[in-house]
């Protein structure tokens, strides 16, 4: 037992890098995740999110877990794969999909907040020839870029430390 | 070695999503703490300073404006008040961005065109069947089943004892919210005195003592009535009401061609199933002004229903007549609000008994008012046509339950009679009844009439004077003949009997309908007005 200890302890000592950007990319994608909820509350409506507490924890629950998730199989591709190559590949995919989510968030929060509503059907018959995406050129929405660019930056950061890392220790 | 790290890795993963989680859950619980306290200490200053009131209602009026601190404490007041009317349902706040995303995504692009990809073409003995009710098709083209040469189905019955308007005339017509006939019938329910205004308009014009209207709620109302034309398409795909995909031939488009300023002025909001793009772009009006361009100094009532109050709309309606320059004719339609549910009633009438409908009603007839009085005074009076009519017939809310609770023959939500005034100039016409039993779909058609003008067209309604003798509707509402049975309900009984065979039939004509509004078969994409 206390071999394993000892192990454990070496391990974490050893690869203690790698290890905090995991736990910084967990925390970073459920703070992600469960702001853009908080600030559509605070920021985009009349209620408090204690007025909506329980949907809010079980959506919060819901992040933690994708967080959970998500950080855990990059940080496992990342001590697995040993071609470089598959892990840029692996990072670029992870970007692209983190930035589709950050568009789709952003817009849909801009929708909220200006419209009233999520995106839908009314928004997409309205979306290319009239006036409903014109929020997006408001000054409010200089927020939802800086939003956008902070957590792209903060992800890619994070990846990227993580790819250097397990490079070099491979 | 790896696997250990993993191991870790995961687990410090894990920790810290505990630790994140305990921190939401902690924050959340101390934050309702504190509002629980802050509520208490709330109730008690409500209850030593009797500042209970629930309800905000601010106006901007000249001294707020002229006011800095006011005013801005008024916009402050304003966006909270707005804010609440905007999203009702908090729940929406936590929902998947990504989910509502790729949902509506895929109702709107994919799923609401597989619904109606395929062309629905209807059989000769139907289309026979709507020819004896008097819907011609495919007359003219097979892609736009509608399009008939002329308003007549046969020119030779063409009416000359009938009301004339000259071309350049101008029209004012008026849609009064859910306005059944029987609300003006107080020999029947007994409440005098709610609509003085509209009943001495009534005196002074010609009216279709019979008209029943052919569809609900206002949209589909104004559209069969300006369009002449029966909407089905249901606005709900996938939870979202969907805006009008097709184009229709609404009176504005043909008054244009006739250099007519087209104005739509209504208490609703611009926006609604992007209402104010259908009018706008496709449908023949120079200018739209709903909630959004009338509502500075009415938003904060916006809590009590939906738009801004009637006599802020007919306000509105008479400065803008006051500033036109009439070197053009004009077609101004107005539509109501006060008599929606949740009903706003400026005015109380004295005998409403509590019952909000009637002061909707009676605030509406105040407002229409103000209007008809300025009219009668205003150098429009010799020139102009005035209609009074109503969207559709009153729907099922509880108050008109409550109101004709004692006259249960003449409870018919949804679809009923509705008024149809017209004042001519100068009073001409006053006191004279049409009693054909008609539609609102026959309103478009009858103005053309009126006015001598014939068109190729793809109305669905017919000329009251010419034609609609020669198809009439039966008692209930519905069409004697079995093509538009949608045109009407069966009296007040709204459940159906079908075999088989009738089912499917029904299915397919409701498929018919549904594919021509989807692939915008109304009206040929290249079609131009041409009159005869």
């Amino acid at each position: 037992m206390k071999a394993l200890l000892d192990d454990i302890k070496s391990l974490i000592f050893e690869n203690k890098k790698l290890i905090m950007y995991g736990g910084a990319l967990t925390l970073v994608l459920a703070l992600y995740f469960i702001s853009w909820h908080f600030t559509i509350i605070t920021f985009g409506s009349f209620y408090s999110v204690l007025d909506v507490a329980d949907s809010f924890l079980k959506r919060t629950n819901y992040y933690l877990l994708e967080s959970f998730l998500f950080a855990s199989i990059a940080c496992i591709v990342m001590i697995a794969v040993r071609k470089p190559l598959i892990k840029r590949i692996f990072i670029g995919l992870f970007l692209a999909i983190f930035a589709c989510s950050e568009i789709i968030r952003m817009v849909d929060w801009g929708a909220l907040y200006f419209m009233g509503n999520h995106i839908d059907s009314n928004f997409w018959a309205h979306a290319f020839y009239t006036d409903g995406l014109v929020f997006l050129i408001a000054k409010e929405s200089i927020a939802l870029y800086v939003a956008v660019i902070l957590f792209f930056s903060a992800i890619f950061f994070i990846l990227k430390k993580m790819y250097l890392i397990s490079n070099a220790e491979n | 070695m790896k696997l250990k790290l993993a191991l870790v890795i995961i687990s410090v993963n894990c920790a810290v999503c505990l630790v994140a989680g305990v921190f939401v859950y902690s924050v959340a619980s101390l934050g309702g703490l504190i509002r629980d306290r802050s509520r208490e200490a709330h109730k008690l200053a409500e209850k030593n300073t009797d500042a209970g009131k629930k309800t905000v209602d601010i106006k901007l009026d000249k001294k707020t404006l002229m006011d800095r601190e006011k005013t801005f404490a008024a916009a402050r007041t304003i966006k909270e008040s707005y804010s609440k009317v905007k999203t009702g349902n908090p729940q929406v706040y936590t929902r998947l961005p990504e989910r509502e995303f790729f949902q509506s995504l895929y109702n709107f692009y994919f799923l609401s065109r597989l619904l109606s990809s395929k062309e629905v073409m209807l059989d000769d003995n139907t289309v026979e069947e709507f020819r004896l009710g008097g819907t011609l098709l495919y007359s003219m083209d097979k892609k736009y089943p509608f399009m008939k040469k002329s308003i007549y189905l046969d020119r030779s019955r063409k009416s000359h004892n009938k009301p004339n308007i000259r071309v350049g005339t101008n029209i004012v017509i008026i849609f009064v919210e859910s306005l059944s006939q029987f609300f003006l019938r107080d020999d029947i329910h007994g409440v005098k005195g709610i609509f003085p205004n509209i009943k001495e308009m009534e005196r002074e014009s010609f009216a279709f003592s019979d008209m029943y209207n052919s569809s609900y709620p206002t949209l589909k109302g104004l559209i069969a009535a300006l369009g002449s034309a029966i909407y089905l398409l249901d606005e709900e795909v996938g939870g979202t009401r969907i805006p009008v995909p097709c184009r229709f031939l609404f009176l504005p488009n043909i008054l244009k061609k006739l250099d007519y300023t087209n104005i739509h002025i209504q208490a609703g909001s611009e926006r609604f199933i992007g209402m104010k793009n259908l009018f706008i772009e496709r449908e023949g009006y120079d200018y739209f002004y709903g909630s959004e361009s009338l509502a500075l100094d009415n938003i904060s009532r916006l809590e009590r229903g939906f738009g801004v109050d009637d006599e802020k709309v007919f306000d509105y309606a008479i400065e803008w007549l006051e500033k036109y320059p009439a070197k053009r004719p004009f077609l101004l339609t107005i539509s109501t609000i006060n008599s929606h549910p949740p009903y706003k009633g400026s005015y109380k009438h004295p005998d409403a008994g509590g019952n909000p409908m009637i002061n909707g009603f009676y605030s509406t007839d105040k407002a229409f008012g103000k209007f008809w009085n300025f009219f009668k005074k205003s150098k429009f009076n010799g020139n102009t046509v005035v209609i009074l009519t109503a969207d559709h017939a009153m729907g099922n809310s509880n108050e008109y339950t409550a109101f004709v609770k004692n006259f249960e023959e003449h409870y018919r939500p949804f679809f009923d009679n509705i008024p149809c005034f017209i004042y001519f100039p100068g009073g001409a016409w006053k006191g004279v009844k049409n009693n054909t039993p008609c539609f609102s779909l026959d309103l478009t058609p009858t103005i053309l009439e009126m006015m001598n003008l014939d068109l190729a067209n793809p109305f669905m309604g017919l000329s009251i004077f010419s034609e609609r003798p020669y198809y009439k509707r039966d008692k209930s509402g519905g069409q004697k003949s079995a093509g538009n049975k949608s045109e009407g309900q069966k009296g007040q009984d709204l459940s159906m009997k079908m075999d088989a065979q009738q089912f499917e039939k029904a299915k397919k004509i409701l498929g018919f309908y549904l594919n021509t509004y989807r692939e915008d078969r109304i009206l040929p994409k290249d079609y131009k007005v041409q009159l005869y």
